[in-house]
């Protein structure tokens, strides 16, 4: 799944990935636990078709 | 192959509140600070039994599990205050979100956190279940960044977590002490060096007669302690008096970040009396006054861009 940060504040993700990030940061990852903290982060999902392909 | 030497740096700490008491969640792990240091203690209070007939201990068990850990934080957000007071409600505030936090009260509890500690280097992801702020210490000093200590209490801990929290940072400036001020009865205040201000909830761990590893089943609060320590350069007696007449005191500590409007934390303490009082005069120093006081409530007023604090 390709999520993308849609809030203006910066964050600093330090685990499981390091990453800086900032509005229109994008990150893949299939990690349920990821994806639904990135969520409440603020990250809006923008492409889910690759993840059914995988399955 | 040497194995390298685990570092602090190798190490995160992020919290959670608890939906079910003493169950850790898997997501909405959240940041209280820049976590200076995390120190948690693991007691297995072994019971030496005696027995006649043998000098040395005749056998050997385990007994009542005692969980802590303090952690130290540069202070960015409310968090720590979240958990110690226990009530919180969010507003939307200018660009931010102002988070009003309160003391629990009768027929209340105070949530419930768990505290993650991964170790990255060695894979080893331990959650800190069922806690509760014990005490909590602000320390806004002069020529120093302000730091909050927490004390906490567990019913355990757990080191079969299969895949370790998401940890993200905050990057709000933490506070410094030029971006604090205090008012005393709603008057500026410019010659403090030191303000400390403690909340403790006086909590008692609980064991029960139940099948198990001896860990405690829950983790009660007691009653509120609300004190504060200042010290200030002695240039009137305006405290002084205050303190002598046993006047009512309301103390309020702002800490406003400089760069950013929208990000704040405000402290007011009602209901306060001076409790002591102390003009040390040295022959070679300056004059300092240094005044304890207790109060009967709290409010913390923090401002930030996290939509939610617990």
């Amino acid at each position: 799944m390709r999520l993308v940060y849609k809030q203006k504040r910066p964050l600093l993700i330090l685990r499981p990935i390091e990453l800086n990030v900032k509005e229109g940061t994008e990150v893949e990852t299939k990690d349920k636990n990821f994806i639904k903290d990135l969520k409440a982060l603020g990250f809006e999902v923008v492409e889910v078709a690759k993840d059914k392909e995988d399955e | 192959m040497t194995m390298a030497q685990s570092h602090g740096f190798d190490n995160t700490v992020v919290v959670a509140k608890e939906t079910t008491y003493g169950t850790a969640p898997t997501t909405g792990f959240k940041w209280v600070g820049i976590v200076e240091s995390f120190d948690p203690s693991e007691a297995m209070n072994v019971d030496q039994r005696r027995g006649l007939g043998k000098r040395a201990p005749f056998a050997l068990r385990t007994g009542a599990r005692e969980v802590d850990a303090s952690i130290s934080v540069a202070v960015q957000n409310g968090r720590l205050f979240a958990y110690a007071l226990g009530k919180v409600s969010s507003a939307v505030s200018g660009g931010g979100n102002a988070h009003t936090i309160t003391p629990v009260g009768p027929g209340e509890q105070l949530p419930s956190m768990t505290v993650q500690n991964d170790n990255a280097l060695l894979g080893l992801t331990r959650n800190y279940l069922g806690g509760k702020v014990d005490t909590l210490t602000l320390t806004a000093e002069a020529e120093e960044a302000v730091t909050m200590e927490a004390e906490l209490l567990f019913t355990k801990f757990d080191d079969t977590v299969v895949t370790p929290a998401t940890v993200t940072a905050e990057l709000d400036n933490y506070f410094m002490f030029y971006e604090g001020a205090v008012k005393i009865n709603t008057v500026d205040v410019a010659d403090i060096t030191s303000f400390e201000l403690e909340i403790a909830n006086n909590l008692e761990r609980k064991f029960g007669v139940k099948q198990g590893d001896g860990s405690a089943s829950r983790i009660e609060e007691g009653s509120l302690e609300l004190t504060a320590s200042i010290t200030m350069d002695m240039t009137n007696t305006t405290q002084w008096d205050l303190f002598k007449q046993g006047n009512a005191i309301e103390v309020e500590l702002e800490l406003q970040d400089i760069a950013d409007a929208d990000h704040s934390i405000t402290i007011t303490l009602t209901g306060g009396l001076y409790d002591t009082n102390s003009l040390t005069a040295s022959a070679e120093d300056n004059q300092e006054q240094e005044l304890e006081a207790v109060f009967t409530g709290i409010t913390v007023v923090a401002v930030d861009g996290n939509a939610t604090l617990l």
